[in-house]
């Protein structure tokens, strides 16, 4: 057949058809199928001598206005034997006949993938290959990226995990009450440490429900704020179990006193939703000798038994180590 | 450098030497041993530090290391994603060589933040191939020296590479011996995983 290229006549033999565009369809202008590039060729069978309308579903323009086109015009259609591929593409006069050059576009990924596309099968100007590159790169990309978003979430998780605050009361936790300690200890600092233990808790849970024993937990809390000072540490360390560091201070009587204001206003009822919650506290106090810094560790401890020493001795009261 | 170039380096020291090996230069170096996050950019020093400190590690030259990166990244059997990238460059080991002056234009697509150098390819005569590398990062040359080497392999190809490195110019040469030495690797687009 004949082309005219600028002035000079160029002839393209069916081979050189199937070589630049692998996709193509010859078609009479009585609609038969008389030739197809070798890819579509692979992709769906011999399709010639049907026609176009048993061939194909044409979305665009209708099959006549293919078959009558004097000028290249827009083609979109889906081919029966490869119903979930639409292909693009345009029609030109060719001949005594209509050629048109197909593409799947984005659609290509899906015949490399399901139907077995090779790059054989595709023009080397066609941006398949391309397409399929960049999948597979941003695939990769985004494998390394669910990676690193994984690690960084178990490193918040981690994180979370270390924090120093106990999330029901704000105080701090058991992990950030050691740290003060090792640091007091480490420091020689003088330092007194209050070991708090509500009384009659469980009964508020079992009565009133843990919600009002979150409630009584969370006034407590505000309790021993309260009366501490600012450089003070307040801590929660299991469900009921308070502890308080005062660092500078050894003096019984003041500690005392500390320890009283707080009774009291524990004691004093703690209102939930019209129930009125009744707890009270018992109080072991131990204080640093400040001479065998080895002994500061085990200052908890004997907090502990001073502690047990109120309970023994009537509950709400105050003992020392 | 790309945190992509560092965590390969990373990865090569941690699965060809161990983990210990690794844990030991990341110390020398400075770093934390949880190392690099490919979508970082760190600055150039940090990857000096650790090369130089793994050079010493292992005694051999830092080129040298280098290009056991290069081929590494390619040939390593758990790490599929940069060879079959790479396999996209064509059906032959020459249209492979042709291909890699596209090679940053499609990296970049991938990894916007990747710098490599600009790679001109010239078929000087048949089976001689010579690709001139400029204004990459330093080591570009023995890394790519690397892939090249195992890229041969994976196409099944006999050829002798080699590197003329001149200031921040690095030349590639590559004879081609045999083009069908040994079977080429299976490699189908869009088969991964």
């Amino acid at each position: 057949m004949t082309v005219a290229l600028g002035h000079a006549p160029a002839v393209l033999t069916q081979d050189a058809l199937d070589a630049l565009m692998p996709m193509h369809l010859r078609l009479s202008r009585d609609g038969r199928v008389r030739a197809m590039g070798p890819t579509l060729a692979r992709l769906c069978g011999g399709l010639t001598g049907q026609t176009l309308s048993a061939a194909a579903d044409v979305r665009r323009p209708f099959a006549r206005d293919i078959l009558a086109a004097t000028a290249p015009v827009p083609v979109s259609l889906v081919l029966r034997a490869l119903p979930d591929c639409a292909l693009t593409g345009i029609a030109v006069p060719l001949g005594d006949g209509i050629l048109i050059d197909l593409s799947a576009g984005i659609g290509t990924l899906d015949l490399i993938r399901r139907h077995g596309m090779t790059a054989a099968d595709l023009a080397p100007t066609n941006l398949g290959l391309d397409l399929a590159y960049l999948r597979e790169a941003n695939d990769a990309v985004q494998a390394e990226l669910m990676r690193v978003t994984r690690k960084t979430r178990a490193a918040r998780e981690t994180a979370e995990e270390q924090a120093v605050t106990d999330t029901l009361t704000g105080l701090r936790n058991r992990r950030a009450l050691d740290a003060v300690l090792k640091r007091l200890v480490r420091g020689n600092t003088p330092f007194a440490l209050a070991h708090l233990d509500l009384d009659w808790f469980k009964a508020v849970n079992d009565t009133h429900g843990h919600a009002a024993g979150d409630h009584v937990l969370r006034s407590v809390a505000r309790i021993l704020l309260d009366e501490t000072r600012a450089g003070d540490t307040v801590a929660r360390i299991g469900g009921d179990e308070f502890v308080l560091v005062f660092p500078g201070l050894v003096d019984p009587e003041p500690l005392r006193g500390i320890g009283g204001r707080i009774l009291a206003r524990i004691e004093a009822p703690i209102a939930f939703e019209g129930a009125a919650c009744r707890v009270s506290a018992s109080i072991g106090i131990a204080v640093s000798g400040g001479a065998d810094p080895d002994r500061a560790g085990d200052l908890l401890a004997e907090a502990d038994r001073a502690l047990y020493a109120s309970k023994e001795a009537g509950r709400g009261r105050i003992s020392f180590a | 450098m790309h945190g992509l170039v560092n965590r390969s380096i990373q990865s090569f020291l941690t699965r060809t030497r161990g983990r210990s090996v690794w844990a030991a230069i990341a110390e020398t170096a400075g770093l934390d041993e949880d190392g690099f996050d490919i979508l970082e950019v760190y600055d150039d020093a940090v990857t000096w530090v650790m090369l130089d400190a793994a050079a010493a590690r292992l005694g051999l030259p830092r080129d040298m290391l280098i290009e056991d990166v290069g081929t590494f990244i390619v040939a390593h059997p758990e790490l599929g994603a940069l060879r079959r990238l790479l396999r996209y460059g064509g059906p032959t080991y020459p249209d492979f060589l042709h291909a890699l002056a596209g090679l940053p234009d499609r990296a970049r697509l991938a990894v916007a933040t990747l710098e490599l150098p600009v790679i001109d390819v010239a078929e000087e005569a048949p089976s001689r191939f010579r690709l001139t590398l400029t204004g990459g990062p330093d080591g570009a040359g023995p890394f790519f020296l690397g892939i090249l080497r195992a890229m041969a392999d994976e196409y099944g190809v006999l050829a002798i590479v080699s590197l003329d490195q001149r200031g921040d110019r690095a030349t590639l040469t590559v004879d081609i011996a045999d083009l069908d030495f040994a079977d080429a690797r299976a490699f189908a687009m869009g088969a991964a995983q």
